[in-house]
């Protein structure tokens, strides 16, 4: 990989980390998340962190792509503005989904993304997207949630010629007879490319591909750019500005938020029928 | 309650139109106007399971439960999914269901799902008799639901369904169905002779009177004719087929209502927390009271289903209960109001 696309990988993950941190443990968002009564999981492990930035990096424009973990981190790594993102945490109308999706229900098919709270959905909506159009699918879910729908997904998008991946985060290296063996990522870089084999082998031959990636000892993105800086990937310097910019921008997003106090929505009733 | 939308037509039957033969038509008709149309089967891997109704249209995609989250990822790709899921059991769908209709709210109307799912219900003379459990249905927020009892009606309602922008059950009795869903399957299929398109939320008044509003929908529609033919009062009866039951049309019935002052409801659903106490909760709710009588309702008994029609008959709304029902509410004399005093 080059050194640009790393920094590149690096930045957003930084970025996300910056945010997430900044969301739990910020005194203003401490007081306005209980107040807003939003659905808000601020525990984005760094695995997740880590995960979303690899995959998303690894798909190309036009790609769907569904999770049912870590909505907030997937949906910044897929490109939806931090501004919007922390305006739909706290429940805001500017919110990406009018502060409604708690993060576990957003649904953005301008950016082709869906994060959902249950394993099976973005199994079989990534199987109805791809049958839907010619475009690839990324289903990403923790591999014990629901191991039997992986295999006939897979399996029916293999019989009808379907370009579809599926990512289980494994929670360890041992499977069962039909799963491939799970690869041991460290860094971004390794999650990358394992995608975008995986994704490209399910191109190439239009048929379902599995990849397990599993990530045990996954450094956040700050310990990680430090290793970068040892092994001379990377400059100190460079990463000081990354992380100046990083926390720039979650401030900027935040304060874009606190210093809005819309309503939560225009009504309760709307969006029904 | 004023200027209600209800329409008026006489009913007859044609046996030579039946329900399948139209849903197939009036899909392979709007598979030819509209490209964005898929058809989808959900099947299921027991035995034992039943072929759906489209399955002589060969659907596009053939599904085994659960797959209804196929459909939604279809919608969201801009495909408008009509999902035939009539060999499947109406209590499988239901967790699917409620998550499918709350998307557009829990998106802030960023992700609508216009899809059409056809579901079996009913079947009285057959012997794969599925309850009727629309209250559970209509409790689902953003969810409409459609009872088709007319072949003109089916058409209509598919029609318009397929031009919604969020989901649609269609409820598609098994009597009407034919074989092998339903025995006795030519003669109960009817058509309006009225042509005009009428939308998916209105009433349609199937006899008028001005005595005693008689409500009810599917296979009692049919049921409620015989209980009226049976009766001497029967010109004071105004039968009225709610078609729709989620969003119910409440201006038809309670104008109705406030016409005749007395209400019964027919429902195949169960005694208790469904539709017929729906309708008539919302009646007594209205200020000034417009009601001369007590409600009644003829239900379905709340006993779990049998395994045949001989078990299963008794238990559901019959002509000789409704028959009594009119008679008990027409035979209250009118309460006297400053208004009539």
């Amino acid at each position: 990989m080059a050194a640009e696309e790393r920094l590149e990988l690096l930045q957003q993950g930084l970025r996300i980390e910056t945010l997430v941190d900044k969301l739990s443990l910020d005194d203003q968002a401490a007081t306005l998340l209980p107040q807003s009564g939003a659905w808000f999981e601020s525990a984005v492990r760094p695995a997740w962190i880590a995960a979303a930035v690899g995959i998303c990096s690894a798909l190309r424009t036009g790609d769907w792509l569904g999770t049912c973990q870590a909505g907030l981190a997937f949906a910044l790594a897929k490109g939806t503005p931090s501004q919007a993102l922390v305006a739909e945490t706290l429940g805001r109308t500017e919110g990406t989904c009018h502060g409604r999706s708690g993060l576990v229900w957003l649904i953005d098919r301008t950016r082709r993304l869906a994060t959902w709270p249950d394993a099976r959905l973005p199994l079989l909506t990534c199987l109805g997207w791809v049958q839907a159009q010619e475009s690839m699918a990324v289903a990403v879910v923790p591999e014990d949630a629901a191991p039997t729908l992986v295999t006939a997904c897979l399996r029916r998008a293999a019989d009808q010629h379907l370009a579809m991946t599926v990512v289980s985060v494994a929670t360890s290296p041992e499977r069962d007879t039909t799963a491939p063996p799970a690869i041991r990522c460290a860094d971004l870089e390794s999650i990358h490319q394992a995608v975008q084999q995986a994704t490209a082998r399910a191109r190439d031959r239009a048929t379902g591909t599995h990849v397990r990636l599993w990530l045990p000892v996954m450094p956040s993105m700050a310990v990680l750019g430090q290793t970068y800086v040892q092994q001379g990937l990377l400059g100190s310097s460079d990463l000081g500005t990354l992380a100046r910019l990083a926390e720039q921008e979650s401030q900027a997003a935040l304060s874009a938020a606190y210093g809005y106090h819309a309503p939560r929505a225009a009504s309760a009733f709307q969006y029904v029928w | 309650m004023s200027g209600s939308g209800i329409s008026q037509s006489r009913v007859r039957l044609t046996p030579t139109q039946t329900f399948p033969r139209t849903l197939l038509s009036t899909v392979r008709d709007m598979q030819a106007r509209d490209p964005r149309l898929v058809t989808m089967a959900v099947t299921d891997t027991t035995e034992l399971s039943l072929p759906g109704v489209l399955n002589g249209l060969a659907p596009d995609i053939a599904a085994t439960t659960p797959a209804l989250p196929v459909a939604v990822g279809m919608a969201l790709a801009g495909r408008r999914p009509l999902v035939d899921a009539t060999s499947v059991p109406m209590s499988s769908l239901l967790v699917d269901l409620e998550t499918i209709a709350s998307l557009r709210y829990r998106t802030g109307g960023m992700a609508t799902i216009p899809m059409v799912i056809l579901v079996r219900i009913g079947g009285r003379t057959t012997s794969h008799y599925e309850r009727c459990q629309w209250g559970a249905l209509c409790r689902i927020p953003g969810l409409k639901v459609a009872l088709p009892v007319t072949t003109q009606d089916l058409e209509e309602m598919l029609r318009s369904s397929l031009r919604e922008r969020g989901p649609v059950v269609l409820l598609l009795d098994a009597d009407l169905l034919g074989p092998p869903w339903g025995e006795g399957s030519e003669p109960q299929a009817a058509s309006r002779e009225s042509v005009a398109p009428s939308p998916l939320a209105r009433a349609r008044v199937v006899m008028a009177g001005d005595e005693v509003t008689l409500v009810t929908l599917g296979a009692g529609v049919a049921v409620a004719r015989q209980a009226i033919r049976r009766m001497r009062a029967r010109a004071g009866v105004e039968l009225i087929d709610l078609r729709v039951l989620a969003p119910w049309d409440r201006d038809a019935v309670l104008s109705s209502v406030e016409k005749t002052g007395r209400l019964v409801v027919v429902d195949e659903d169960g005694h208790g927390f469904g539709l017929a106490a729906e309708i008539m909760a919302s009646v007594t709710e209205v200020y000034p009271p417009i009601l001369q009588a007590p409600t009644q309702r003829v239900t379905r008994a709340d006993v779990p289903t049998a395994p045949c029609a001989h078990l299963i008959t008794p238990t559901l709304p019959m002509a000789k209960a409704i028959s009594a029902a009119i008679s008990r509410v027409m035979s209250i004399a009118p309460r006297v109001t400053a208004d009539t005093a």
